[in-house]
């Protein structure tokens, strides 16, 4: 593991990550020693540790990448490049309109109010903001739903046509949510 | 509500149900960027009965009470509700068309963000609607004087509450500008081919996750202080007020980042574009830009050299550091001028005033971070006059660059040179005759923050040309807005490229379709639309492309066309 985690051919974003990690703890580090101050240390240790799990993960979840090789045309041509081959993921489909954000944002804002004028704010603010949670959940429930039923056509017409984007096709409708359109 | 109802809303003039009930990052950020300068027009409005109120010794407009809320809420809404938004808009609107993604990665999050935005700030601001008037407490909000017994408006709370709700907004916006950025790019888009406006986003939303988490902390401590009967930092009941400055100040300096850090970004990527060159150094600007994030993670405590609680040696050491890898930009900047074929539009003008105005807040910020300087200045009108060099003359020189030069992308109308060059040259004499006047107030020793100073102090000549300066702002506002105004009256003529640009937003159509690209340009540099044009440029003089690694573009809607008048598109690196 750590072997991996050292590995210089592993992606960029690890690395950033990484090294954001290292900075945080050593700069936290040198300033307990020099301070003994506790909550600026911690601060600044959380900074460290935040960042550090953050590139472990990404580290350790990507493959090493292949050996690179110094022609790049043939990263640029294949949009394949190894190393840099960023972290993505072209399943999913996009939201429509729908009126579920602002709705929960109304919502969270009466019932935060609620603190400064009384509770009546917040039974106000349940009312959108459970409207908005519930056709904010369905919405993506459906979403998945929708890509589920769209892989596996999608990844047999990608093993045929070589590296193409997914393919795509149904569309999703429902309360508040015109048809969704795909990623790409 | 339904999709019909939404259709049938959409029939209206504005479609303004399209508008509210969008998920599109282009929207989102337009919505943003309105949002946000309307409360600068807010804020701006605050700073002119406050400078009006200064020109002369003496109270004439406000009382003390009220300028307490007047400097309170100019504080909030510049630094919360338009200059951190301000890099939302910008990063939604561009970020996935750099990075050749349809969209963002979480829209109905995006568009939650822009809401809770958006309440936090009427929340804020609706603190003028209650009888004990709005927050009194400063931008800071310094414990103890904003726990209970010392600030008793309910302004306060609703600024507690206000920012709370902002904060969340920042925190899910920076959620989605990471894993957009980490998990969206188009294939051959490696980090470092990513356009260095994306990169200052990335480093920036990182900035944020940590920055923002602890000034959230603090808000509902106070809250729970203020309404709750907690005890954090009243120090007569055994709470401590140093912690509070170190919550605020853990979030509040890198905060000047988060707001600095994205407008360096549109600097790095205008001067190239009308310097004709690619940027000059641009691994060493990529890396300044991690390590002007990392260091300002480590500076918050140079805010609080005079409690005496703090380590100061270590807190001046790395301000002075953090000097340096901004230092690296300057050189970058101007070394991609030197030998550029340069032209001088208005986002090139906004470009070049950005250069000397925040060169200034950057030398006296060296100064500051100096204990025994600091000591002197500290609560003078010097601070003032530095955070508004920092302020004004980095981020909002560096918006405005940002808004003329994207301007056509967002509405595929260029705004009218005369009237954008007018507005330049108004807001640079402007803020120089502001701020430049009030170094030498704080140096005479005048204190930020008070409503009224003795006629005999010598401070009334440079107040009134300070207060000269605010009004020529305003007045360059206004020109802005006219301009505005005058190219959405004409018809959408920009093209996908009118300024012969870089990066991938420029293959996209002006304004963009809905999911932004129906294909993309081969990416093998952080300039693929460069690439292309020469690409094509190369092809139709019937030469070799240019470098191996260069091939045809492909056929598409980008914006390949002629090279501007002058041959070679572009001077020697």
């Amino acid at each position: 593991m750590i072997r991996r985690v050292l590995d210089a051919t592993g992606p960029a974003e690890a690395r950033f990550f990484l090294f954001v990690g290292a900075f945080g703890l050593v700069l936290g580090a040198i300033y307990w020693f020099v301070s003994y101050e506790l909550a600026g240390t911690v601060l600044l240790g959380g900074f460290g540790v935040g960042a550090g799990v953050l590139g472990l993960r990404l580290r350790l979840e990507r493959p090493p990448a292949p050996v690179k090789s110094d022609d790049r045309r043939v990263h640029a041509v294949e949009g394949a490049g190894g190393a840099e081959t960023p972290f993505r993921d072209d399943s999913g489909r996009l939201p429509g309109e729908t009126l579920a954000p602002l709705a929960v944002g109304l919502g969270v804002a009466l019932g935060l109010t609620a603190v400064v004028f009384g509770p009546w704010l917040l039974v106000a603010g349940v009312v959108p903001l459970a409207w908005g949670a519930w056709t904010w959940l369905t919405g993506a429930r459906d979403e998945l739903a929708a890509t589920v039923a769209d892989d596996v056509p999608s990844r047999a017409g990608r093993r045929g046509r070589g590296a193409e984007p997914p393919a795509t096709a149904s569309t999703v409708s429902g309360p508040g949510r015109p048809p969704a359109a795909p990623r790409r | 509500m339904t999709a019909a109802t939404l259709e049938a809303g959409r029939q209206g003039h504005l479609d303004l149900l399209g508008w509210i009930a969008t998920t599109d990052h282009k929207r989102i950020g337009v919505l943003y960027g309105v949002t946000a300068l309307g409360f600068f027009l807010v804020a701006g409005l605050l700073a002119l009965v406050m400078r009006a109120e200064l020109a002369v010794p003496g109270l004439q407009l406000v009382g003390e009470q009220t300028y307490s809320g007047l400097f309170t809420i100019h504080g909030t809404a510049m630094m919360l509700l338009f200059a951190t938004p301000m890099v939302s808009a910008f990063a939604n609107f561009l970020v996935p068309l750099q990075v050749g993604a349809a969209d963002m990665v979480f829209p109905r999050l995006n568009a939650l963000s822009y809401w809770l935005f958006l309440f936090g700030g009427l929340v804020i601001l609706s603190g003028f609607l209650v009888a004990s008037g709005p927050a009194d407490i400063g931008w800071t909000g310094y414990a103890p004087n904003s726990t209970l017994p010392y600030s008793t408006t309910t302004g306060t709370d609703l600024w507690v509450v206000g920012l709370l709700l902002t904060g969340v907004a920042t925190i899910f916006g920076a959620v989605n500008f990471v894993t957009t950025i980490v998990t969206r790019r188009a294939p051959g888009m490696g980090l470092l081919r990513m356009p260095v406006f994306t990169w200052s986003i990335l480093v920036t939303s990182i900035l944020i996750l940590y920055a923002f988490p602890a000034i959230t902390a603090a808000l509902i401590m106070l809250l729970l202080e203020r309404r709750f009967g907690a005890t954090f930092f009243d120090p007569t009941a055994g709470g401590d007020p140093i912690l509070w400055q170190h919550l605020f100040w853990f979030f509040g300096h890198p905060e000047v980042y988060i707001i600095a850090i994205p407008f360096f970004g549109v600097i790095g990527e205008t001067i190239p574009v009308f310097s004709r060159k690619p940027l000059f150094g641009y691994k060493a600007f990529v890396l300044a830009t991690i390590f002007i994030g990392a260091y300002s993670m480590t500076v918050w405590a140079h805010h609080m050299f005079t409690t005496g609680a703090v380590n100061l040696p270590f807190f001046a050491a790395t301000s002075f550091l953090i000097a340096v890898p901004t230092g690296v930009k300057f050189f970058n900047w101007t070394f991609t001028m030197i030998g550029g074929r340069l032209t001088f539009p208005a986002p090139m003008l906004w470009s070049v005033g950005f250069l000397f105005t925040f060169l200034f807040g950057g030398i006296t910020g060296v100064m500051l971070a100096s204990p025994p300087l600091d000591f002197q200045f500290q609560d003078t009108y010097f601070v003032v006059a530095h955070l508004h060099n920092v302020l004004v003359g980095g981020s909002i020189f560096s918006m405005w660059a940002g808004i003329t030069f994207w301007f056509p992308k967002v509405t595929g109308r260029r705004l009218n040179e005369p009237l954008a060059k007018a507005q330049f040259w108004l807001w640079t004499i402007g803020f120089v005759v502001t701020f430049l006047p009030q170094y030498q107030l704080g140096a005479d020793g005048m204190p930020r923050r008070y409503a009224d100073y003795p006629a005999d102090a010598g401070w009334t000549t440079l107040n009134m040309i300070s207060t000269v300066g605010a009004f020529l702002l305003a007045l360059s506002v206004l020109v802005f807005l006219i301009a505005v105004v005058e190219a959405l009256r004409r018809p959408a003529d920009a093209g996908p490229d009118p300024w012969q640009a870089n990066s991938l937003e420029w293959w996209a159509d002006s304004p963009p379709g809905h999911h932004n690209f129906p294909n993309l340009p081969p990416i093998r540099s952080e300039r693929p639309v460069f690439d292309a044009r020469e690409a094509a440029r190369a092809a139709a003089n019937g030469e070799p492309p240019a470098g191996s690694a260069v091939a045809p573009a492909p056929a598409g809607p980008g914006p390949v066309g002629p090279a501007p008048a002058g041959g070679s598109p572009e001077a020697p690196a």
